[in-house]
């Protein structure tokens, strides 16, 4: 084990004792039991190891690496630059290169497809929670793009939606005496259908979260709505929505972080453009392509904070909900 | 007026059908074309490619019916990736589920310093995106010895800070008083965990045990990087599935049906864990009995 | 409940022991044992069980029965995925811990970046002069930077203009389709003007009511900047000054602008399409296709029902008026960090040696790299293949050779984009110039 990981891991337990301390001589009345603790640190034990080695370590690295000029062909030629990496990020910026674009579609694609991917999802996960003849088929129909590959819906897709007359789609339109679209070549249309798509592709994952969550939801109460006199839309309202609420909470923090890392839809479906790249495919892109790790590692430690510090508003606007 | 509601209701029942119908087409028509696909030779694939019949199994022809398949069995010999993409995939679905449960039952249910912190630090892990991290991940577990083995496969995935989070978000949910019952009768922590945190959350176990497994089965990238490429003198490969569908499409001489017959064979452990999952998710509610 | 607790601790335990006994197992690759032979490593980018694959195994079977006891190459097929998935991603995490095999294949545009960040051995000096010499010299330019050979080619590639001759002589372009190579009179030799390459096209657009030719525009790839850059080369543009730091100047310079529109007044024309239907020439729709030699097999078994009549002519000739042509495959490298460099470079050698060159571009459809391979295949002498090597002899002109050469086939990429969608040229090109030299700062450090 390197010196690298010794110290990490030292300094992980530094602040974690810090933190422990920290808790203890805030807890007041409310103290500590140390067999209690015990337990539950034995339980996190595991998870801590694997956490500290596979997650934090390489995420400490990589952080590391914005500060720095690392080009991957010269793992052993790597200085630190101190900001230059962010400075030459806000001069994109301000410039609308790469970046700008891509933060842009980013945060537009964010902001269309969370709330329409859970809509799909709860829509979906309402019409096969009532258990009915058939049910199961359903349940796999709509779960099915979720596992399904990428490049066999991106070829059907490209397909239908081909920007001419011998697409399926464009076909039907000439038909109709409208005129020929450009859908995935154009920039006006590109990103609407990716989100469609995405959300298309995406919605039966959280289906299948809705559908736990509604199994939590005791069928007591509906009977007794019901004895009440109450409707079918005033029980969703009244039941349905607040026993959904914990459950929708993970749902939207996930799925936006999930969005915020969109990048293989537009890799298959239109390529690197303007009008569609997002910030996970400029990492990608400078990172694996120009193989620019410094500058790549810069991006997504601005990502990072970006996307952190919006879950953080998120849970705490939400907060009354956990 | 009661033949009215029934009427009513029939109607109803009919219309969500058709509804719940058309919807069932459009999601499943990639499915349904990649099936009918994978029965045919490339040259009624791309003869077809556009029109209804391109939807439809090509059961005319019984010889080249399986042939596709026959050809990746025989050939390609593609039972032997199915056969590590099942063990890689047990293998990390049960030890990260035990793993992630463990650690959300600590953070949910346990009250002790420095857990604010640890909690803190879980949900941050989330966030952070992990394209940049793969080629450092690769780094530390090459100097740990395992690249070239099967352990740099099982072992790094066993632990996931979004099962954590998710694990923990449910335990907190279980009702106090089934725990306080048991210790009562004198059960220790980890009976707890298991009869009463784990026995009352089989839905979520299920749910994410489902997600967990289609991640790890779809996975390609690191396996490529870590494991030893099939070396052709004999040995058993170590590629899981993805990885060989990989190389796979990339054989000058395979038909887009071979292809499609190969990714029907790589989808459907899938569906089948997904559908099997989902039958649990209603049982293990049931036999539960809380909330 | 004891038992419990013991179990997870030992779990963890049994976590940390496997963290911690890392740096043990160094990596063993390349390493000699104490009298056998000295063992290298090499890996390829196909799988073993494709022709090419099954190409460079035989030849590695054939150099350890000729070494036996001395040296003995150990072959491991990691195939190249979609989007350079697989065997790049290899490649990459080897070079960051140091941990490449003795000898790999790269793209021959790598041979720059790889270079100069002393990733490949300076093969210069290691390689007996005939065989050097046997090179073509669109192979050694590829394989040098900065004056060292840092990479030998494994085989040749070029493009040129593949045409249906049943439609030409519809189209009146000649008589028969017998006669219809000589009718039109194109040759390496005395090859056809831009001009009258768009006079063609445009009497068999409007015979057809179709493109006259696919470009194979909708394609996202490296194919953008290798099928289409000669046609800025034959226009007198550059793509980037020699030592590949400048673009300004270069990548948007007069005669750059006027290849670009060159191509750009193809698709305004209707001449050729952005998004060209799939396979147009192959099953029949469009007289024409710029393609590389991998077509020539796919025409003589696949598509013999659809096109069964076809020829190739040369590539079109710009202002310059002279015949450019894009050359460059995969090579054989030697890694700077091998412990047996002699051996290494004797390996890539027999690797790219004669008998592995005939045996490998049998297997691929490509050109052979190597003189004295070209010289004893007969298929060279006559026919397409024939015309796809004195092209190459004639007009070869390699894809430039400097470590940028991913910022740059991108930019490419993206400038062909935007001018068939219509964009302004000289705009176009004046905004990729900058953004490449944003990006090309990058790397002086």
């Amino acid at each position: 084990m390197n010196t690298f990981t010794l110290g990490l891991i030292a300094v992980f337990i530094l602040i974690l004792a810090v933190c422990v301390l920290w808790d203890i001589r805030k807890s007041g009345e409310f103290k500590f039991k140390w067999s209690h603790s015990l337990a539950g640190y034995l339980f996190m034990a595991p998870a801590l190891v694997l956490i500290v080695l596979f997650v934090i370590q390489p995420i400490v690295l990589s952080l590391w690496y914005g500060f720095t000029d690392y080009y991957l062909l010269e793992p052993n030629n790597i200085h630190y630059i101190g900001l230059n990496n962010f400075s030459s990020l806000t001069k994109d910026l301000s410039g609308q290169g790469d970046f700008y674009h891509a933060l842009k579609n980013t945060l537009y694609f964010m902001l269309f497809c969370v709330p329409l991917q859970i809509a799909v999802a709860l829509g979906l996960a309402l019409l096969v929670n009532k258990p009915r003849k058939g049910g199961g088929f359903f349940k796999v129909a709509f779960f099915s793009p979720v596992v399904m590959s990428l490049a066999v819906t991106s070829f059907l897709w490209l397909y239908m939606l081909r920007p001419d007359e011998k697409g399926l789609i464009n076909g039907l339109l000439v038909k109709m005496g409208i005129p020929v679209q450009g859908f995935f070549t154009d920039p006006d249309q590109a990103m609407n259908l990716i989100i469609l798509l995405s959300a298309w592709q995406g919605a039966g994952m959280q289906m299948i979260i809705f559908l736990a969550g509604l199994k939590n939801i005791s069928r007591d109460l509906y009977e007794a709505a019901q004895l009440d006199g109450a409707n079918r839309w005033k029980s969703f309202l009244n039941i349905t929505m607040p026993g959904l609420k914990p459950i929708t909470l993970f749902i939207l923090i996930t799925t936006f972080i999930a969005a915020s890392r969109l990048m293989i839809q537009p890799m298959i479906l239109t390529g690197y453009k303007e009008f569609t790249v997002t910030l996970s495919y400029l990492i990608y892109n400078e990172g694996y392509v120009f193989k620019m790790v410094g500058y790549a590692s810069a991006i997504a430690l601005l990502v990072t904070v970006l996307i952190g510090s919006m879950t953080l508003v998120q849970r705490y606007v939400l907060r009354e909900v956990d | 007026m009661k033949g009215m509601t029934v009427n009513n209701k029939g109607f109803r029942l009919l219309f969500i059908y058709l509804f719940m119908s058309v919807l069932a087409v459009l999601f499943l028509f990639p499915t349904v074309w990649m099936l009918a696909a994978s029965t045919k030779p490339d040259v009624l694939i791309y003869s077809e490619t556009g029109k209804l019949s391109s939807f439809i199994p090509n059961i005319t022809d019984g010889s080249v019916f399986l042939r596709n398949y026959a050809i990746l069995l025989t050939d390609y010999k593609i039972w032997r990736f199915m056969l590590n993409s099942s063990f890689y995939s047990a293998f990390i679905v049960v030890g990260n589920i035990i793993v992630s449960s463990m650690a959300g039952y600590a953070l949910a249910k346990f009250h002790f310093p420095g857990k604010t912190f640890l909690l803190g630090l879980i949900v941050f892990l989330i966030v952070v995106p992990i394209e940049t991290t793969i080629i450092p991940l690769y780094t530390i577990v090459h100097r740990l010895g395992l690249t070239g083995t099967i352990f740099a496969v099982l072992i790094p995935p066993l632990v996931s800070v979004f099962n954590i989070f998710l694990f923990r978000q449910s335990f907190v949910s279980v009702p106090r008083e089934l725990e306080e019952a048991a210790i009562m009768d004198g059960a220790s922590k980890l009976q707890v965990y298991y009869h009463i945190i784990l026995a009352t959350s089989k839905p979520i176990i299920a749910t994410i045990a489902t997600l967990n497994f289609i991640g790890v089965w779809n996975d390609y990238i690191w396996p490529i990087m870590v494991l030893p490429a099939p070396s052709g003198n004999g040995d058993w490969p170590l590629y899981p599935i993805q990885a060989a569908l990989n190389t796979l499409a990339q054989q000058p001489m395979i038909e887009t049906g071979q292809i499609m017959a190969a990714l029907t064979l790589a989808t459907i452990p899938l569906i089948v864990v997904y559908a099997l999952a989902q039958k649990y998710i209603v049982e293990g509610f049931s036999t539960a009995g809380i909330k | 409940m004891n038992k419990g607790w013991i179990g997870l601790v030992l779990v963890s335990m049994v976590l940390m022991l496997v963290a911690c006994s890392g740096e043990a197992s160094e990596n063993s690759e390349g390493s000699q044992e104490s009298d056998g032979p000295v063992k290298l490593s090499m890996w390829v980018h196909v799988s073993e069980d494709t022709l090419e694959g099954k190409a460079y195994k035989t030849r590695a079977k054939a150099f350890n029965d000729a070494n036996v006891g001395k040296i003995e190459i150990e072959v491991q097929y990691i195939a190249r995925g979609g989007g350079g998935t697989g065997y790049e991603d290899k490649v990459n995490a080897a070079l960051t811990t140091s941990s490449l095999p003795d000898v790999l294949t790269l793209d021959g545009p790598n041979t720059g970046a790889y270079a100069k960040s002393g990733i490949l051995l300076d093969l210069s000096d290691r390689l007996p002069e005939e065989s050097k010499n046997d090179f073509l010299n669109t192979a050694l330019q590829q394989g040098t930077y900065e004056g060292k050979l840092y990479s030998l080619a494994i085989q040749e590639s070029t493009v040129a203009v593949f045409y249906n001759k049943d439609m030409f002589v519809q189209a009146g372009l000649c008589k028969s389709v017998e006669s219809c190579d000589q009718d039109l009179g194109i040759t390496v030799e005395d090859p056809w003007t831009q001009d009258e390459f768009k006079q063609i096209a445009t009497t068999l657009k409007n015979k057809f009511n179709k493109p006259a030719i696919d470009l194979h525009l909708g394609s996202q790839d490296e194919w953008v900047t290798f099928g289409l850059a000669p046609f800025i080369w034959t226009n007198g543009g550059e793509l980037i000054s020699e030592d590949g730091i400048e673009v300004q100047g270069y990548f948007n310079s007069e005669n750059t602008a006027k290849g670009f529109a060159f191509i750009q007044s193809m698709i305004n024309e209707g001449l050729s399409a952005a998004v060209p239907e799939d396979n147009a020439f192959e099953v029949g729709i469009y007289p024409m296709s710029l393609s590389s030699a991998w077509t020539i097999p796919l025409m003589k078994y696949s598509y013999v029902d659809t096109v069964p009549h076809w020829g190739v002519l040369p590539y079109p000739v710009g202002e310059s008026g002279k015949l450019h042509v894009p050359t460059g495959s995969w090579a054989f490298g030697v890694s700077e960090s091998t412990k047996h460099p002699e051996e290494a470079a004797k390996i890539a050698e027999w690797m790219t040696n004669k008998e592995s060159t005939i045996m490998v571009t049998n297997a691929t459809g490509l050109l052979p790299a190597k003189a004295s391979a070209y010289a004893e295949v007969s298929k060279y002498k006559e026919g397409p293949d024939k015309l796809f090597m004195d092209q190459l002899i004639a007009g070869g002109h390699p894809r430039p050779n400097v470590f940028a050469y991913p910022e740059l086939t991108f930019s490419f990429q993206q400038a062909i984009d935007r001018i068939v969608n219509g964009k302004d040229v000289g705009e176009t090109l004046d905004q990729l110039t900058k953004q490449l030299e944003v990006k090309l700062e990058r790397h002086k450090r």
